[in-house]
């Protein structure tokens, strides 16, 4: 019974996932142009995008080879599976034993990696800076979050999302200025990776500050529409992943029912919506940095990370 | 396995909806196409390895001691203008060198140790073997 309640949940949590991603960076987009006086168009309006696009014919350029064919399928399946592995609002469900940090950092690099190679396919200069400096972005963001995985595995000792969750969730460690070091570290990553101010302009197509827009330039048609997707799903993962490992008030176990799980839907909702907001709110106070300003961000929440380590290993060695 | 179905099932989906796809000169942000005597286009435009490393070469070049001098041409001179980079690696002067010399200090001065006469090897190995069982000894006591 358990195993078919952890499964009924599994679907509805890729499915919420897919259905809400879109909404979610429609949400940030709207509230974004409320903050600066402007109507701004409604939440829905990236799934407009995206239905509007999956319709259309693609055009390919001459010289793609299979790489920039197929790179936004392994981008989807990359982002939607490391989607998947993040409990939204039921906790046991049944990928919970392969819901590990570290499998879902390789698949979040996974993407990032297919998506810079299909940039450099084509050999149009755009996507050549793009790629490159998506990388150069990824040399300091990664460390900072394995430093972040390291943190939690020695506070929890596991690196298991989903034990990680239920345990943070039952209390049993407090408050800890690692956990506050880490969720500093963690939301500059998640800045980056998802590519919003002040890291890039997801609204931007000014040439020389692109970073993500440059990578799919060459790119129309359904498969623009699902690196859209893909790229609405990444922020929403990184909006769950912080909400689950540093809020996660109102996750319930799989096995407690339908019931119960209106009660996770609804508090994974509010740390959404919350989440959401102050992305807004960051987003319209902040100018997007230069270039090369970005490695220092990073840098600081590499030494957050590592500071959160520290603290902790002085506070409790391997125990 | 579950994962792969998982990322796998939306693929096949989107996947058969896919129109017939048009092929077309690669857009660049509305580029001019390259020239008929270039068909893959000006190689000084593309992104080769260097320029692909030389964001992180540049972010993390104090960390590396990297050097990079540019020669700018002066005005009406046909001069060409330079680029040179280049770093040293801390870890060779700071690490490899100095252990590199350590080890060759220690194999010259052990090196000794072949060409003693018959004598004196055979005293040191009894020395040795004397060493060890004393130190044998000393570890069962303990």
């Amino acid at each position: 019974m358990s195993t078919a309640l952890g499964f009924v949940a599994f679907v509805l949590h890729v499915a919420l996932m897919l259905a809400a991603a879109p909404v979610v960076a429609g949400l940030v987009r709207w509230l974004k142009a409320r903050l600066i006086g402007r109507a701004g168009p409604p939440p829905w309006q990236p799934w407009r995008e995206i239905v509007r696009l999956s319709r259309k014919q693609p055009v390919v350029a001459e010289n793609a080879s299979f790489v920039f064919r197929w790179a936004p399928y392994v981008v989807f399946a990359a982002t939607l599976a490391a989607a998947a592995l993040v409990p939204s609002f039921a906790l046991h469900m049944t990928t919970a034993p392969i819901a590990d940090l570290i499998v879902l950092a390789g698949l979040l690099s996974l993407g990032r990696a297919a998506l810079a190679l299909a940039a450099m396919d084509v050999g149009t200069a755009f996507g050549g800076i793009g790629a490159s400096r998506e990388m150069t972005f990824a040399a300091y963001a990664e460390p900072a979050l394995v430093l972040t995985i390291f943190t939690f595995a020695l506070l929890v000792s596991t690196t298991n999302l989903d034990s990680l969750a239920a345990q943070l969730h039952d209390g049993a460690f407090g408050l800890r200025v690692s956990l506050g070091l880490s969720v500093l570290s963690l939301l500059g990553v998640a800045l980056a990776d998802a590519g919003r101010l002040p890291v890039d302009n997801p609204a931007s197509h000014l040439e020389l500050a692109m970073v993500a827009e440059a990578m799919v330039l060459e790119y129309s048609g359904p498969p623009l529409a699902v690196l859209e997707l893909s790229a609405h799903l990444r922020l929403l993962l990184w909006m769950t992943l912080i909400g689950t490992l540093f809020a996660p008030v109102g996750l319930v176990p799989a096995d407690a029912g339908p019931a119960a799980w209106l009660g996770g839907l609804l508090a994974w909702t509010v740390r959404t919506l919350a989440l959401s907001a102050a992305l807004a709110m960051l987003e319209t106070t902040l100018a997007k940095m230069r270039v090369f300003r970005v490695p220092e961000f990073l840098g600081v929440a590499v030494l957050l990370a590592l500071l959160a380590v520290v603290f902790l290993f002085v506070s409790q060695g391997f125990a | 396995m579950l994962l792969a179905g998982a990322a796998v099932l939306p693929f096949l989906v989107l996947r058969r909806r896919r129109a017939q796809e048009r092929d077309a000169p690669a857009w660049a942000c509305g580029f001019a196409a390259s020239p008929p005597w270039l068909p893959f286009g000006d190689p000084v435009t593309q992104y080769g390895a260097a320029s692909f490393a030389q964001p992180v070469r540049r972010t993390l070049g104090t960390l590396m001691l990297a050097s990079e001098r540019s020669t700018q041409a002066d005005p009406g001179s046909a001069t060409p203008a330079r680029l040179v980079a280049g770093f040293t690696d801390p870890a060779e002067s700071l690490l490899f060198i100095p252990a590199a010399r350590v080890r060759l200090r220690l194999s010259s001065a052990f090196d000794r140790l072949q060409f003693l006469t018959v004598r004196r090897t055979l005293s040191l190995m009894f020395a040795v073997l004397l060493l060890f069982l004393t130190a044998i000894a000393v570890l069962e006591a303990l």
